[in-house]
């Protein structure tokens, strides 16, 4: 209990001295930042490389199709490769305050399966990434603390310590699951309140996962990640996500994300 | 010219020591700078006994272990199986089972941790819906709920003795680790204490756990060998130098050859610091190897120094005279010491390789302390000794009494070899060719487990682990479609089965696999409503990729363990009992004559993982055991040959030595004992000592002859001095190696038997086969007649045996 005071006073006493000495809100730039305006919808092609330590490395190549719709997203992946999950396909409903909803449809069984899976710290289609670094828990859920400012791949940061409020002995996070990593560091570019680099931490405080956006470009007037990488410091493992053509506002409607579309050959 | 040059030698030496006793505390401040500075570069020392310290880096098994590795991750795991006092599915036991897997985080190193409460568990509902999570995310908040959940556990095959035995009675945790960092060897000690802290909190009393895995057991057997390396060193250290007090009477012939010994074991520290060596179960034998080393070699020393002061010398020409007498002698049997633990550097075994290196290191080391810092303990309180012995000599000569039935046995030996040196030698073949039966009969074989003995608490875990659950070994079958994605077929799935199915076949020894394809029945089973009928493999290449694909889709984070990265491979765990190494080379035999028989074209496999890499060890052991005794036997020969300027005395010389080998080796052969890493060090560390007595016995025997001119009168002297010289330095010999008995180590055990046993018929070797082949062979010329000198001794002849021509 003691430690845990402890730990709000530093949070404050932190935030109090970094607000004063950098002018800016550690919370209100995550907040800039989970709220970059995406466009109504957008679509994109992604290619996934699976590295092993080894240097050996696995593709995937999928299509995706986005609605924005505020911390209610919806979303659709179909697989183009491996040859053998051609077809597959998987739509997602986002909630912000329950579990989200999965569909699957394996063309080997010709069915959709409705999945459930409450676990955001599993990973993410294997990758590197979990649920949790794939669809970001809302800022309201962190205490940020701005460490100071970074010069990364040129471009001028913000450092921000983000510890999710299961660690800081908040009251109203008392009853929840610890929070999949400790805390996180994560680099903000000024200019357009992009991420670009974080650092995950686990339970025991030590380095777990390194997160690094290496090509973030405007499209159609819209910041876009085109290319990221996620290293696992444990295993060695690392993942690649490259991103091209990308398009925004291109028309989708709810009607799009149903069980039904998933059964169609695109 | 060899006159000269042995004359030569021995004044370096003689100058050296009469360097010495005038600069004594030049010396000492040398002495104690070696030692610090040992002590300075030692104090990083690690302990490491995985199998990285066995093997070499360019070892192909070991290379192709470390690539497995760097593909499928670390195959080392902590497994611990427990049981309650009330059901493990009690629900007051699951909340507390539930901060025993929060705690177990605490454990260093550990990576991930599998329990009842968090283990991934796959289900499809009433309709339809596939779940994938985490089995007591909801926790049950009944005692109905909880039996609920185990039931659904117990219904899956895939969960059945890994983490909840068939009876339900027992459960476990499964913790992944961390690969071993370069710069952490202490990786496992700091496993297994973590592991004790957790285990041992109060709020587990109520379990009663049965820990394995390679950590754990490492850490185990270091714990032993820190303890059992102090008390043996501890006893050896005793016995033989209250041996030495009993023998010498003297304070500073107990001081002397302590700090010989102290100071060559600290310069052998430094040098494994120096040299970055981790301290592995070899080491443990080094302290009493150079205990008895030492000892033996200052007893020649001392002796000498004893009898010029009784001959009425003073202190510092009895010092100066003994050198004369004994140095060169001292230095070649150092020599030949050196050389015979110094052939173990030829093994392909790194820890081996590592133990001739230090020990080599060591017996030199015992040279050089012997000749500085033992000769500054003799040359102080000098005026005292020459009172105290012009005091004994007015009172006889009783220091001897105490060896008058010694003498008599002696005198009776070289009887007998006079007489029967023909039927003597026909025994020695007798028995030699029984020897031989039972050297192709010695197994070589090696479990750390029945090392450490079925009376400690470890064993029994892993024989219960192994009984009840999932089994404590591990080999690894890696299968190759030889092309990417080729997992992903029917064909690869259908042929991994058999295996399996094979493999599981194997009942007696194999407790448990896992592959990819217990994921895709599981996947199966769960999509068709959970019916146990579908636990198997779908009938089409597009379902078995897509139940993959799905298994990853829900979260599923084992796939990157169990198949390559271009998933042109799968990974078959084997999970067995804890065996001896002979019991795994059958398993993997047959494992070998089987797959190639169901192997599909342009499919391949490996088979590697912890309990593989020992079999492939065991075959090191042989090479080590063949290539260092002929090196030492080939060089040791040469040696001889050399120094005695004939082949026909290097080879006689050398036969008492070969004996006792074949007479261990036969013995254990025939007993059932194994020939296994530590045991492989007794031929070698026997040849280097038993030789030094050998070199004393013919250098005499070749002296007295010149003198005698008789065979048979130069074996009574020879008999008579020299016999006696190596009798107590073989009975100080025996009681050093003869120490380790007392270890909890089974090895060290029999490591102390059998090394004693050895130099025990090396001496009878010396006593029976050397002088019952000079009689025979009479290799030193024939016999002349000489002035009559009768059987008087010649041990304080001022001419060093080593120089006489």
């Amino acid at each position: 209990m003691q430690s845990r005071i402890k730990t709000v006073a530093l949070v404050l006493v932190c935030m109090c001295f970094n607000v004063t000495a950098y002018g800016e809100d550690a919370h209100e730039i995550m907040i800039k930042n989970y709220y970059i305006d995406q466009g109504r919808d957008n679509t994109s092609d992604m290619r996934m490389e699976l590295i092993k330590k080894s240097g050996k490395k696995r593709v995937r190549e999928v299509t995706f199709w986005k609605l924005e719709r505020g911390d209610e997203d919806k979303s659709l992946m179909v697989f183009r490769k491996p040859a053998m999950d051609k077809g597959v396909a998987f739509l997602t409903w986002e909630h912000r305050y329950k579990d989200d909803d999965q569909w699957l449809y394996l063309p080997a069984i010709k069915r959709v399966r409705r999945i459930s899976s409450a676990e955001k710290h599993k990973s993410f289609m294997g990758s590197d990434f979990s649920y949790n670094d794939m669809i970001l828990p809302h800022p309201e859920e962190f205490v940020d603390i701005l460490l100071g400012e970074e010069t990364v791949d040129g471009k001028q940061c913000w450092l921000i310590e983000n510890i999710h409020k299961t660690y800081t002995g908040d009251p109203e996070y008392k009853s929840w699951k610890k929070y999949q990593y400790s805390k996180t560091r994560s680099w903000i570019i000024k200019d357009s309140y992009m991420l670009i680099k974080t650092e995950m931490f686990d339970k025991k405080g030590h380095p777990v996962k390194v997160y690094h956006a290496t090509d973030i470009r405007q499209v159609d007037g819209y910041w876009t990640l085109m290319k990221m990488e996620m290293e696992n410091l444990k295993t060695g493992h690392r993942t690649i996500f490259e991103i091209t053509d990308v398009k925004y506002n291109i028309g989708l409607t709810e009607d799009f994300f149903n069980q039904q579309e998933l059964r169609k050959e695109r | 010219m060899e006159h000269q040059n042995g004359n030569s030698k021995n004044q370096k030496l003689v100058r050296f020591a009469s360097w010495v006793v005038d600069h004594k505390i030049l010396v000492v401040l040398f002495c104690l700078l070696v030692g610090g500075g040992s002590i300075a570069v030692s104090l990083d020392l690690v302990m490491d006994n995985s199998l990285e310290a066995y093997f070499m880096n360019d070892d192909p098994s070991f290379a192709y272990y470390k690539d497995f590795m760097k593909e499928y991750g670390n195959d080392e795991f902590l497994y611990i199986v427990y049981t309650h006092k009330k059901d493990v599915f009690n629900l007051d036991v699951l909340k507390v089972t539930q901060k025993l897997v929060a705690d177990l985080e605490e454990v260093p190193f550990v990576k991930k941790i599998h329990g009842l409460t968090n283990v991934e568990f796959m289900e499809s509902n009433e309709l339809g819906d596939l779940k994938i999570f985490d089995l007591m995310a909801d926790f049950p908040e009944t005692q109905e709920q909880a039996d609920q959940i185990k039931k659904k556990l117990m219904a899956k095959p895939i969960y059945v003795e890994s983490f909840i035995s068939k009876d339900g009675k027992y459960a476990a945790v499964l913790c992944e680790v961390e690969d071993k960092p370069d710069d952490d060897p202490n990786y496992h000690q700091k496993i297994g204490h973590g592991l004790k802290q957790v285990l041992g909190k109060s709020e587990f009393k109520d379990f009663r756990f049965w820990p394995v895995g390679e950590p754990v057991l490492n850490s185990e057997f270091y714990e032993l060998i820190e303890e059992s390396a102090v008390v043996i060193a501890g006893l050896s250290f005793v016995l033989t130098f209250g041996f030495l007090v009993v023998l010498f009477r003297q304070t500073k012939a107990f001081f002397g050859p302590w700090l010989v010994v102290m100071f060559s074991i600290l310069i052998v520290v430094g040098f494994i610091g120096v040299m970055g060596y981790p301290i592995t179960a070899m080491f443990q034998m080094m302290p009493s190897l150079l205990i008895a080393i030492g000892v033996a070699t200052s007893v020649h020393l001392i002796n000498e120094y004893q009898i010029h002061l009784r001959a009425g010398n003073d202190n510092r020409s009895s010092i100066l005279k003994s050198v004369e007498l004994v140095g060169i002698p001292c230095l070649f049997t150092t020599i030949t010491t050196a050389v015979g633990i110094g052939s173990l550097t030829v093994s392909p075994v790194k820890a081996i390789k590592e133990y001739g290196r230090f020990s080599m290191f060591g017996v030199m080391g015992i040279f050089l302390f012997s000749f500085t810092i033992m000769l500054v303990v003799l040359a102080v309180s000098g005026k005292r000794t020459e009172r105290h012995f012009e005091k004994q000599r007015k009172r006889n000569s009783e220091g001897r009494q105490h060896l008058v039935f010694l003498d008599k046995l002696l005198a009776g030996i070289a009887a007998l070899n006079k007489k029967h040196y023909g039927k003597i030698l026909i025994v020695v073949g007798i028995f030699s060719a029984i020897c031989i039966y039972g050297i192709t009969r010695l197994e070589i074989n090696s479990s750390y487990l029945e090392e450490i003995g079925d009376s400690a608490k470890i064993y029994q875990d892993y024989r219960f682990v192994d009984d009840k659950m999932g089994g404590s070994g591990n080999f690894e079958l890696l299968l190759n479609s030889g092309e990417p994605d080729g997992v992903k077929t029917l064909q690869f799935a259908k042929t991994l089965e058999k295996i399996q199915s094979f493999i599981d076949s194997k009942d007696d020894f194999v407790r448990k696999t896992n592959s990819i394809n217990d994921i895709i029945k599981d996947v199966n089973q769960s999509l068709n409503n959970n019916d146990k009928a579908y636990s198997r493999i779908p009938d089409s290449d597009q379902a078995v990729s897509q139940y993959i694909l799905l298994y990853e889709m829900s979260g599923g984070e084992d796939l990157e363990k169990l198949v390559s990265a271009d998933i042109a491979e799968a990974r078959l765990t084997i999970l067995t009992k804890y065996s001896d190494t002979k019991t795994a080379e059958k398993f993997n035999n047959e494992l070998e004559a089987y797959i190639p028989t169901i192997l599909p074209e342009g499919y391949t496999y490996n088979i590697t993982g912890a309990s593989y890499m020992l079999v492939k060890s065991m075959g090191h052991i042989e090479k080590t055991q063949i290539e260092s005794i002929t090196l030492a036997l080939g060089v040791i020969s040469l040696m001889m040959i050399v120094v005695f300027r004939s082949i026909k005395v290097g080879l006689v010389s050398m036969l008492p030595n070969v004996f006792p080998i074949v007479v261990t080796l036969g013995f254990m052969g025939l007993a059932g004992i194994w020939l296994d890493y530590v045991r492989t060090l007794i031929a070698c560390i026997a040849i280097g000592l038993a030789v030094d007595d050998t070199i004393h016995f013919i250098f005499r025997y070749k002296m007295e002859f010149k003198r005698l001119g008789s065979y048979e009168k130069a074996l009574d002297v020879t008999m008579s001095d020299v016999g006696r010289a190596i009798t107590i330095t073989t009975i100080i010999l025996m009681m050093g190696f003869g120490a380790s008995m007392i270890s909890k180590i089974n090895d060290m055990h029999y490591f102390g038997m059998l090394a004693s046993m050895c130099i025990f018929v090396a001496l009878l070797s010396d006593y029976f086969i050397c002088p019952a082949l000079i009689l025979l062979t009479k290799p030193f010329g024939k016999e002349f007649d000489s002035l009559d000198v009768s059987h008087q001794s010649s041990v304080i002849s001022n001419s060093s045996p080593l120089t006489e021509n």
